[in-house]
């Protein structure tokens, strides 16, 4: 079941390199076997309050993300996305952008993982 | 001022040109904000302007754009030169400045006085004539790889890049000279997946000009502006 992953982050070039990860890791031989990807990006997101956060959050939902994975955003950056509850929250138990984080994402948006 | 990417087109470039932005945003002292809507499953862009009964990707790009609308984006920008091929039904679906990347190329070899260049692109985007179209306007003569040497371009396209294939660089660099012994004084990467392959393996060869390159230094220029 196809469904749309959400990242959240302050860091263009951390989320950049996790897409890049998580393209490596998906089987496929053509654009059209990768996973849909909503993502946004704010320089400043860790001065932000729950609110703005919890906002952020229901704009990935309206653009159509299922679930949202807090890229590079700190402690209290994944707290106020679990609080919000808009979306279910992705994260690894140490908040790293791991293989297995992205191997997650992959299954959990519709892909297949690369051998 | 939120910049919006039109991405998935394919993929890795998307992602290649968020890295192209991160470098050149690293100094910036106020926030940047950037909303990416990725969707690769629109269908294949090249495929339909070979043959218009195959699927029309048209659709999506224009959900990708209402989407961007939506998070109130103040700019787009969409890293795929072959999707500039409907760069009209973009620009009539809304009223946010649109970047095109073909129409930036073209005017930066202008200003550069380049009298003569090569294009390395897909076969869709050399067959509409896009790129061809903007530099006779700007009186640039055009040369494109022969037949051979576009399927070449192509494999390394889609049987390499998109694939996540390793590439065979002899064959490109054979291309890109083949193109620069006629004549051209610089050689456009046509294919946002071909910009790809430079940032991959950092090819420095200077007669490339990378449209994506290109594009980044508009999409930044404008948001500054903005």
């Amino acid at each position: 079941m196809e469904k749309t992953a959400g990242l959240l982050g302050s860091d263009m070039q951390l989320a950049a390199s996790f897409y890049e990860k998580i393209i490596a890791r998906t089987e496929g031989s053509a654009d059209q076997d990768h996973i849909k990807l909503n993502i946004l990006i704010d320089t400043g997101l860790k001065e932000k309050s729950a609110e703005e956060i919890a906002a952020l959050a229901r704009q990935l939902k309206e653009s159509g993300a299922d679930f949202v994975v807090p890229a590079d955003s700190g402690w209290l950056v994944i707290r106020a996305l679990r609080e919000a509850d808009v979306l279910p929250v992705v994260a690894s138990r140490t908040g790293a952008l791991d293989d297995a984080l992205a191997d997650r994402v992959i299954v959990m948006a519709g892909g297949r993982l690369r051998r | 001022m939120r910049i919006g990417v039109i991405g998935g087109l394919g993929p890795l470039a998307t992602a290649k040109f968020m890295e192209m932005l991160a470098r050149r945003f690293k100094e910036h002292h106020e926030a940047v904000e950037l909303a990416v809507i990725s969707d690769p499953k629109t269908p294949d862009r090249t495929s339909y302007i070979l043959d218009n009964t195959k699927e029309n990707p048209v659709e999506s790009i224009l959900a990708m754009v209402d989407k961007l609308a939506a998070l109130g984006c103040g700019l787009l920008v969409m890293p795929c030169n072959t999707a500039s091929y409907f760069y009209r039904e973009i620009e009539a679906r809304t009223d946010i400045k649109f970047i095109n990347i073909v129409e930036e190329t073209v005017k930066y070899l202008a200003q550069h006085g380049v009298k003569k260049v090569g294009l390395l692109a897909t076969e869709g985007t050399v067959k509409s004539g896009i790129y061809r179209d903007l530099l006779k306007a700007a009186g640039i003569e055009l040369a494109v790889p022969d037949a051979a040497r576009q399927k070449t371009v192509s494999s390394i396209i889609y049987e390499g890049i998109k694939k996540g294939a390793p590439v065979e660089l002899d064959a490109f660099f054979e291309v890109v000279r083949s193109l620069e012994n006629c004549g051209c004084e610089r050689v456009i990467l046509g294919c946002t997946e071909l910009s790809a392959l430079k940032e991959l393996y950092r090819l420095g060869d200077p007669i490339l000009l990378d449209a994506m390159d290109v594009l980044a230094d508009s999409t930044v220029a404008f948001a500054a502006g903005a």
